[in-house]
């Protein structure tokens, strides 16, 4: 903490009785004091805290009203840490990955489709693992790791209107067609304007993400590098390659756009290895399983022809 | 299509099909994720949310015996696939981890677990002791056969009439205002209005946060290109006044101004529909040496005389809303192009004016002419699943008997004795207590006048739910004589008191039937078994309806003899439905669905055979059989063309009329203020609510993590001027006071909501946090709904650094 240097406050240490007693109870008298003299400190510290802050009937900018609700009121106390200015653009945008988010690293960098894209498994286990814990069951509507603007969506479409990507500061890309009203489904995690009053425990488990899609055969393993090999597959319609590429292991509803995860913005190890295809649908079948419709799930045909018995 | 949607084989087949990059929507039907294995064991099944009033389907995906995931079902008319966060979450709701599991018999200040055996005998012989002074509290989220059993046993098998909801606390004032207006109970329109209309009043009302899929309805449509206007008349900003166009703040009770306001201008600028009045309308006002839903009858230059003072000028000084907006109103109103519709739910409902205003925002619709066309609806919204179905049909009421029926008519008692075979003379004809009677009489000694020594409470929350709790529920504690059954799901603010814990099996761990806000009946079936010796609340009714008839107890019996609940198999033997291992060997609910449904004619409020809901995703009634043996829906009701029951030619008729000629009344009110105002003691008044993360006193929400996590306290919002006089910064800690309690609380300034100047807002969801200890018990005269809406309190900062939180 910036502000340490209150337990250093001279009155402070005026209030430290001289230590006399000998022997054990020096000890434990000594015990004591500094337990004392850490109340003092402390009490010492939130008050000085409050008051050249705090103190008077001015009230801040809605700015900094903002800033203090959404960083960490402590629990028990009227008082909110200081932020440092360095600090304060990002106050309310902090997360894990921005932390880990170097200044010079969020220079955009130009989207090139042809960019080569290997396909890192365990990256995409990862990215998976990731996105459950935002997520009560696959199919949940993702919580909020951010704080959020409480009454207006407008914030909310600044970044995932289009998804943004920066570093590794990832924004994803709305999936599904524009609703006005994102606190609706999604609803920020860990809010801060309170502490919470009670907690209960919960035992729901949810369903967790497929990883992949399945394939009708999966043929003969590409041997060139991954997107070469596609790249090849598609554009020479080389029948040789004999591969036939995953269908949807999830649903399409509420998932419309497939660049929203597989795009520019993607997590690692789910990107599409061949992005510059922007007709997913022409190669990857939308499971009738996922999406089954009103139509039979046996395919119904015609009678086959009626053929006479050899007898008649 | 099946409704059970398993899916157990993954068919392993790519349809090549070409389309866009962006791929297409999957098609109405489709269903959500599944694990893409060869046998995924995942089935899915549809049910109605168990929240809100609304009434979205979910389809639910079960896996092992537990709830795993959640979709919106995309088969449901009401959600068209769409959920809001409490219902993606609703899945979650059966698996906190402090279920309560075994029957608890209160020892002192512990319990003991006991047997459902002994429970039943607890029940039976507290029942047996004294069956005038037992009292029976439900709520709108009663299923309608749990409902209908719990009526026929109070008003048939007890002859006693204390039975009554905590709706009583919601809509009882709806209810009101529909039955003198129109003779007869729920909304005219259905949701279909929101797809169509081209103007939106939100009176009192914030759907963003409280029936989030209706407003999406509205506000997508906009986004999609449509042109719709927003007005957001309200006491404080809110989400929903983000998306309007225009704000009226008001202050409390200037509802009531501002509809006087708008029909003053539709008589002096001529706007008004006079054929429509014509042809489909009498007058009314208040009758104050008969004060009753009657009132007395006025010609119409009556009617204008009253409302000349309502100029938009003395409506602002009364309500606080600029003339300009008035007259703005007033242009929309007069508008006969526009189509409008109007919503509201609490804010209007929960009002020491709540029959008036309700009575006078539909008076504006049917005085412009804006009634009756799609689009063109007054329509009242419910925060319970089913306490349209439940509680306003079935008629959970101290007052009331199923279908529309009143305990005070001899024949509409006669009918219910016919029905359900009972002697004649057994329905008691005086009406039962109502709800703040109930709780009065119950923390009252008995030695003191309260003849109420006993209250079963099932699927709600009154130590949370009730205005001032110190006076209506506390105060039982330590009354020797009184005793307090409840029937819950989880420990909750109610249980705190109770003598005896019932626990309760939930939503989809049994079946059940619900009745939205628009008219609309949803079946579910059980889908997962309820944890520990949890039971459904159903089986707990029939168990002591049958304890008490092997006691002997008559009024367990009916004509022949024969037990009241006696349900019978498909050849017509009896069940013992009442044996918990017997009870699922036939469909109770069914069952008692059957029996009920011969209730519901008299007031044209027709329910299809119970297997027309198990094929649909809910039909609004009256639901009429056609000449080809199918059942149709009815979307508008008295509007020729759509309802089956106006006659040919009348275009619109009010065929429950209460002045017996087709007619609906339009009430004249005048405008009185708030039962209590801020004085100098207590200078803000306090508005009371919900917040989108959890419904109502949040013992299921709060039990959900990521809606928890989104709101994990209540908190007091304030104006940031109210709070820098106060010293006040948002998290700090403040004690706020009425005069009859008070409460430390969190203070949050330009939070979720903006009241203004003067206003503060508290949610009541959280149980370490009562806000209803605050609030005042003041009643609608004719509803008895109190008005938590008013309550005149003061905020002071709490000095002390170091506030430890009990």
């Amino acid at each position: 903490m910036q502000l340490s240097s209150h337990h250093d406050d001279p009155v402070q240490k005026g209030a430290k009785p001289p230590p006399s007693a000998p022997g054990d109870f020096t000890q434990r008298q000594t015990v004591l004091i500094a337990i004392g003299l850490i109340g003092v400190a402390t009490t010492g510290y939130f008050l000085g805290l409050t008051s050249p802050m705090m103190a008077g009937d001015e009230r801040p900018s809605d700015a900094a009203e903002a800033v203090q609700t959404e960083e960490h009121p402590p629990a028990s106390s009227t008082v909110i840490p200081a932020t440092a200015y360095a600090e304060m653009p990002f106050v309310q945008t902090r997360s894990r990955r921005l932390r880990a988010t170097r200044l010079n690293m969020l220079r955009q960098t130009p989207y090139d489709v042809n960019v080569k894209i290997d396909v890192n498994e365990a990256e995409k286990l990862a990215s998976l693992a990731d996105r459950e814990t935002r997520r009560a069951f696959d199919g949940a509507p993702p919580t909020v790791p951010h704080p959020i603007d409480q009454l207006d969506s407008t914030a909310c479409m600044a970044c995932h209107g289009e998804g943004l990507r920066s570093g590794t500061f990832r924004a994803s890309k709305m999936p599904h067609p524009y609703y006005s009203s994102c606190t609706q489904c999604h609803v920020e995690q860990n809010a801060k304007f309170a502490p919470a009053s009670a907690t209960f425990e919960n035992s729901f488990t949810g369903v967790a993400a497929p990883t992949s899609g399945g394939r009708a055969s999966q043929g003969a393993t590409p041997t060139l590098p991954y997107t070469d090999w596609m790249r090849k597959a598609i554009q020479n319609r080389d029948p040789a390659t004999d591969w036939v590429p995953p269908v949807f292991p999830h649903t399409t509803w509420m998932r419309n756009d497939c660049l929203s995860c597989h795009g520019r913005t993607a997590a690692p190890g789910m990107e599409s290895t061949h992005p510059w295809q922007a007709n997913c649908l022409r190669c990857h079948g939308k499971s009738p399983q996922l999406n089954p419709t009103e139509l039979p799930d046996v395919p119904k045909f015609l009678s086959s022809p009626a053929i006479l018995d050899s007898d008649e | 299509m099946t409704m059970d949607q398993d899916r157990r084989h993954f068919i392993r087949s790519a349809a090549m099909s070409a389309a866009t990059a962006i791929a297409s929507g999957s098609g109405p039907f489709s269903l959500p994720i599944v694990h893409a294995t060869e046998s995924s064991p995942i089935s899915w099944k549809k049910a109605p949310c168990r929240f809100c009033g609304t009434g979205c389907h979910v389809q639910v995906g079960v896996e092992n015996g537990r709830v795993v995931a959640i979709a919106g079902d995309q088969d449901a008319e009401v959600n068209k696939g769409l959920l809001c966060v409490k219902g993606y979450h609703v899945g979650s709701v059966l698996y906190g981890k402090d279920r309560l599991t075994r029957p608890l018999l209160r020892r002192g200040d512990r319990y003991e677990a006991i047997s459902w055996d002994q429970a039943l005998d607890v029940i039976a012989s507290r029942i047996e002791a004294a069956p005038e002074r037992f009292a029976l509290y439900g709520s709108g989220q009663w299923t309608i056969p749990e409902g209908y059993a719990a009526q026929k046993f109070m008003k048939g098998g007890l002859s006693n009439n204390h039975i009554d909801p905590n709706a009583r606390l919601c809509m009882a004032s709806a209810v009101t205002g529909f039955l003198a207006t129109y003779g007869v109970d729920e909304p005219a329109g259905c949701f279909d209005d929101l797809d169509h209309c081209d103007v939106l009043i939100l009176w009192g009302n914030n759907p963003a946060e409280m029936h989030p899929v209706l407003f999406s309805r509205v506000v997508d449509r906009r986004s999609r290109g449509a042109s719709v206007e927003m007005i957001d008349i309200s006491t404080r900003r809110t989400r929903s006044t983000e998306q309007c166009q225009h704000y009226l703040e008001m202050k409390p009770n200037g509802d009531v101004a501002i509809a006087n306001g708008i029909a003053h201008l539709l008589l002096k600028n001529g706007t008004y529909d006079r054929a429509f009045v014509e042809s489909h309308c009498n007058f009314k006002a208040p009758n104050p040496d008969k004060p009753n839903l009657h009132g007395k009858s006025i010609r119409f230059d009556e009617y204008r005389q009253l409302l000349e003072p309502y100029t938009p000028e003395y409506v602002e000084k009364l309500s606080g809303v600029p003339a300009e907006q008035i007259r703005m109103l007033g242009d929309r109103f007069g508008n006969r192009d526009l189509k409008i519709t109007s919503l509201w739910c609490m804010g209007m409902n929960q009002h020491t004016m709540g029959t008036a205003i309700n009575t006078m925002v539909h008076g504006l619709h049917l005085l412009s002419g804006h009634f009756g066309r799609p689009g063109d609806a007054p329509t009242s919204l419910t925060g319970q699943p089913s306490a349209c179905g439940t509680v306003r049909e079935v008629g959970t009421l101290a007052h009331a008997l199923p279908g529309g029926r009143l305990v005070a008519k001899p024949e509409h008692r006669q009918q219910t004795e016919a029905f359900w075979n009972l002697p004649e003379g057994r329905v008691n004809p005086k009406p039962g207590y109502h709800t703040v009677k109930m709780w009065e009489q119950f923390c009252t000694p008995a030695d003191q006048g309260g003849d109420i020594d006993t209250i079963w409470v099932q699927v709600t929350n009154p130590g949370q739910t009730l205005p001032n709790l110190h006076k209506l529920f506390n105060a039982k504690q330590g009354l020797k004589e009184k005793f307090l059954i409840v029937s819950d799901v989880y420990p909750t603010a109610t249980t705190q008191l109770a003598d005896l814990i019932l626990p309760s099996a939930m939503w989809v761990e049994k079946n059940g039937v619900f009745g939205n806000s628009e008219r609309r009946t949803q079946q579910w079936f059980k889908m997962v078994e309820p944890p520990g010796e949890a039971r459904d609340d159903l089986w707990q009714t029939l168990a002591v309806a049958h304890r008490l008839f092997d006691r002997g107890f008559a009024g367990m019996r009916d004509k022949e003899g024969r037990f009241l609940f006696e349900v019978v198999d498909d050849s017509g033997t009896p069940v013992p439905a009442w044996q918990w291992e017997h009870y699922y060997d036939v469909n109770v609910d069914k069952h008692l669905f059957e029996e009920y449904r011969p209730f519901t004619r008299l007031k044209h409020k027709d329910l299809a055979p119970y297997d027309e809901y198990v094929r649909t995703r809910g039909m609004r009634w009256p639901v009429v059989e056609q000449s080809d043996g199918t059942w149709a829906e009815t979307r508008f009701r008295f509007v020729e063309g759509y309802d089956p029951y106006v006659e040919e030619g009348s275009e619109i008729q009010f065929y429950h009329s209460t002045t017996q000629d087709h007619r609906a009344q339009l009430w004249f009110h005048p405008y009185e203020p708030p039962a209590e105002v801020p004085d100098v003691a207590y200078p803000l008044m306090m508005t009371t609510g919900r917040v989108l993360e959890h419904w109502h006193s949040g013992s299921m929400t709060r039990r959900i993590p990521q809606l928890s996590q989104a709101m994990p306290s209540a908190y007091v919002e304030m104006n940031p001027d109210d709070a820098r006089e106060r010293g006040i910064h948002s998290g700090d800690q403040v004690v706020i006071r009425s005069r009859r309690g008070e409460l430390k609380l969190v203070a949050w300034v330009n939070g979720r909501g903006r009241p203004p100047r003067g206003t503060v807002f508290v949610p009541f969801f959280d149980e370490t946090l009562l806000i209803n200890e605050l609030t005042l018990d003041a009643l609608d005269p004719f509803s008895k709904q109190p008005d938590y809406k008013k309550s005149a309190v003061e905020v002071t900062k709490i000095v002390t650094v170091h506030d430890k939180k009990e």
